[in-house]
């Protein structure tokens, strides 16, 4: 609210600040014509009276104003009676505008553009003289007349450019309040994320010991059972307690520490391993499996946490296809970084729970755990890669994973 | 970050840009528009008003020097008025200059004009360097300018805008003469 208050406020004042500067524009330049009508009218009234006093128009040639470009006086045959460039004295005026002055007895003013490209005022009038009336055509120079326009012009383009640049600065302000916010947030999500995980841990690390004791006690139920009903009660019982194992497993690697040990990976030999070990599964479902990778395409990584990355982005794509289809994995080279996308035919992901996809304990099946892509981007992100995810429901989903190719030069060599 | 730095380069250079153009009365939509001439708004190429023609006389201020759209000017005192003299584009000067030296007298023959950077020109049609002795025919009778190759007539403001007029062959015009 408060926002929208200040916008429509910053709108407003934008607004009437180019209104001001257009008004005064426009104000100016009919104040520069007054001033170029006023010394018109002046000029014309002092070369009536020198030709009134002078009937030969000499001395017209002395009257040499620094405002006038040129003037003349225009006779009804259209001969010019006078002209500042001398030359031209009882030379026909070819342009018939003087008559129509003489003929109306009115005066007559325009912005004209003379033959050296200055633009210029002209001003047309009538001037009696004792027995005959003469046109005279007064052409003045407008610089000193349009200071008054270029003053305004200047200040409309300042105003204009204040109010872009003013814009501008809070459109970029807006930008770095919001992402500010954004990080305020994401530094929030992650100090309760820190907390959620070592709280994770420490649970894990405690229910770990029991729960080895309880599968271990169970599977020995379930082979010796006194009761004929207790093998299946304690076959459930080891079946939860791997369910629970694995959910530890994962809780673990998640809060963990990455393993600081990291050697040249081959992407198709990690991709053939994973589709190996998922490759049973995989012909259960009647799933198509299939790969498009390059053999010389290296990354440096952690073996077993990528090799976990792959199997988890399988198993995902698997779990979304229980009646078949197919899954693609395509590796390729971009910008310095392997991108390997991982595709699948499956339901999709519905569009509100894309947001949500990599936060720790959110899931969409039954038994999930809700660690399979957060751990995913975990270990991405620690190799310095990324992760994303694009899904349309129903119409399966592809996990895009980015990772620091290796340079030609460390092909083969020890690394760090 | 280096987005927002590249962003607000581009908004301060186009600000400054606004108001170059704006301090130069470049067009800006409101009538005061652009133009293919230089700061002056002067055509020294082809302009040319037998309307203003008239005679100045003075004392050479400054050497001659190249300076809009690679044109020719020197600067004459007149009176307490300083005229600037065109005298055609460098490479015709090159070819055809007369010796112009500061505090020369000379007297030129032209069409006066004044441009929108507040100074006055003369579009030079006949120049005499009366210390010396020497002259120069820059454009023919007509304004017709020698180095167009061509004898084109003179022009004259005969309302809005310019026109031709009496554009006609001129005997030997537009040639360059010495004495």
């Amino acid at each position: 609210m408060l926002k929208r208050f200040f916008l429509l406020t910053g709108i407003a004042i934008s607004l009437f600040l180019i209104w001001f500067a257009i008004s005064n524009y426009q104000a100016s330049r009919t104040i520069a014509e007054e001033n170029l009508r006023g010394l018109a009218h002046t000029l014309t009234d002092a070369i009536e009276g020198m030709a009134v006093r002078d009937p030969s128009l000499h001395t017209l040639a002395e009257f040499h104003p620094a405002d006038i470009a040129f003037f003349s006086l225009i006779d009804r045959k259209g001969v010019y009676r006078f002209h500042s460039n001398t030359d031209l004295i009882g030379r026909y005026d070819a342009d018939g505008r003087s008559i129509g002055v003489l003929q109306g007895k009115s005066t007559r003013e325009s912005r004209i553009t003379l033959g050296t490209g200055e633009k210029a005022y002209e001003f047309f009038s009538p001037v009696y003289l004792p027995g005959e009336t003469l046109a005279l055509r007064l052409v003045l120079h407008t610089y000193r007349a349009d200071a008054v326009v270029r003053r305004a012009e200047f200040n409309m383009v300042a105003i204009f450019a204040l109010l872009v640049v003013g814009w501008a600065l809070l459109a970029i302000l807006y930008r770095f309040s919001v992402r500010e916010e954004r990080h305020k947030v994401e530094m929030e999500r992650r100090k309760r994320l820190a907390q959620l995980g070592e709280m994770g841990a420490m649970l894990a690390h405690e229910i770990r010991n029991p729960l080895a004791g309880i599968k271990g006690y169970a599977q020995v139920i379930e082979k010796r059972p006194r009761e004929d009903r207790n093998a299946g009660f304690a076959g459930d019982i080891v079946r939860e307690t791997l369910r629970l194992e694995v959910l530890v497993s994962d809780l673990l690697a998640y809060t963990g520490n990455a393993p600081s040990h990291k050697a040249e990976i081959n992407l198709k030999e990690l991709i053939d391993w994973a589709f190996a070990l998922v490759c049973h599964e995989a012909e259960e479902q009647r799933v198509r499996l299939a790969s498009e990778c390059s053999a010389g395409i290296r990354v440096l990584g952690n073996r077993d946490r990528l090799g976990q990355v792959m199997l988890n982005l399988l198993k995902n794509s698997l779990q979304a296809m229980p009646d078949g289809g197919s899954l693609d994995i395509k590796v390729g080279v971009s910008g310095g970084a392997a991108t390997i996308a991982v595709s699948d035919l499956g339901h999709g992901i519905d569009s509100d729970d894309m947001n949500r996809i990599f936060e720790p304990f959110f899931t969409t099946k039954a038994r999930g755990t809700g660690l399979g892509l957060p751990l995913c981007k975990k270990i991405i992100e620690e190799h310095e890669g990324s992760i994303r995810l694009e899904s349309k429901p129903g119409k399966g989903a592809t996990v895009f994973v980015a990772l620091p190719v290796m340079k030609e030069r460390n092909k083969g060599g020890s690394h760090p | 970050m280096i987005n927002n730095r590249i962003l607000l380069m581009v908004i301060l250079v186009a600000a400054l840009n606004c108001l170059s153009v704006g301090a130069a009365y470049a067009s800006f939509g409101f009538g005061f528009g652009g133009d293919d001439f230089g700061k002056s708004g002067l055509d020294f190429n082809k302009g040319y008003d037998v309307n203003t023609v008239t005679t100045v006389s003075g004392r050479v201020a400054s050497p001659p020097h190249a300076d809009e759209n690679g044109h020719v000017f020197v600067d004459v005192s007149v009176g307490s008025e300083t005229v600037s003299f065109s005298l055609g584009p460098n490479s015709y000067w090159e070819k055809n200059e007369i010796p112009l030296h500061v505090n020369d007298n000379v007297t030129a023959k032209g069409s006066k004009a004044q441009g929108k950077d507040g100074k006055t020109y003369l579009m030079v049609q006949k120049l005499t360097n009366r210390s010396t002795g020497s002259s120069l025919a820059v454009r023919n009778e007509r304004g017709g300018p020698a180095w167009s190759g061509r004898n084109g007539g003179g022009r004259m403001s005969d309302g809005p805008g310019w026109m031709m007029r009496g554009g006609g062959m001129m005997g030997g015009g537009g040639g360059m003469m010495r004495h």
